[in-house]
């Protein structure tokens, strides 16, 4: 799918995008599920229609399920999402909003919850599903709505 | 091209960034003048729509225009947009993780972040 996008236009390029996608999917100290909260939440914070209707179907095996999803919105503090959940949820937004002024409290949360190994997961991951959104956002042509649609990780 | 837009995203962010880090060289007179890009003569046409393009992506991506993105297609073709997209995609997001890195490292919470993870 990726290939036969505005993306196979610059092949040298390609192969190095879906290689890096393969390898935050499948190594790395955070589960599919994990991930695809951290994706999803940064589809909402893009606006990326694609983004936002698309299943990765490792993830709802590894145990997503759509009231979770449902979830990964604004108001999702007070949600039933795990502390983890949140926490990946807070990383995404302050990514967008603020980076450089990381609250002392939210800092001290991430650090109890989460590995370094796990972080570094999560900071590749989300530098990852940003570009990528950001692409299909900043290329235009984005329908206002779309089907959910469940996907297997691009090879 | 890809440098020049890579240090007008380091001040955009306003975080100190080395113009040499990367060993690509930028004219000094771009350099000085990077903040004033709209108007100084040190910048064609080309680098305008790539500055122009990359100022509005990193607000917004989804405020970029048909007319910014055409600009762009005008001198670099539709690979070059894709690919400026791709790496301002990849500056931005390195950028952004960077300073929130950081920041999480120099919290006053429990522990560090193991700064070698970086």
């Amino acid at each position: 799918m990726m290939r036969d996008s505005a993306l196979g236009l610059v092949p040298e390029t390609l192969e190095h995008y879906v290689a890096l996608g393969q390898a935050l999917w499948s190594a790395g100290p955070l589960g599919p599920a994990e991930l695809e909260v951290a994706r999803l939440r940064n589809a909402r914070r893009v606006n990326c229609v694609f983004c936002k209707n698309v299943r990765y179907d490792i993830a709802l095996q590894d145990g997503l399920t759509e009231a979770r999803i449902a979830s990964i919105d604004d108001g999702y503090q007070d949600s039933d999402l795990s502390e983890r959940d949140k926490l990946i949820i807070a990383w995404v937004d302050q990514f967008y909003t603020s980076p450089g002024e990381v609250p002392d409290a939210l800092a001290a949360r991430l650090k109890a919850q989460f590995s370094d190994a796990e972080l570094a997961h999560l900071a590749l991951a989300v530098l990852y599903f940003s570009g990528f959104s950001r692409c299909a956002v900043a290329l235009g042509g984005m329908p206002e709505e779309l089907p959910l649609m469940k996907i297997s990780v691009p090879e | 091209m890809l440098e020049l837009c890579r240090l007008r995203l380091v001040q955009l962010h306003g975080v100190p960034a080395s113009a040499t880090e990367l060993g690509i060289a930028v004219a000094p007179a771009q350099l000085d003048n990077l903040a004033d890009w709209h108007r100084h003569s040190a910048f064609d046409a080309r680098d305008r729509a790539c500055l122009a393009f990359t100022e509005v992506y990193a607000a917004d991506a989804q405020a970029i225009t048909d007319a910014l993105a055409d600009a762009v297609k005008a001198h670099s073709g539709d690979a070059g947009l894709v690919a400026l997209i791709e790496a301002l995609g990849l500056l931005d997001g390195m950028l952004r993780t960077e300073r929130l890195w950081s920041a999480i490292n120099a919290s006053g919470g429990d522990g560090n972040v193991d700064a070698t993870a970086r």
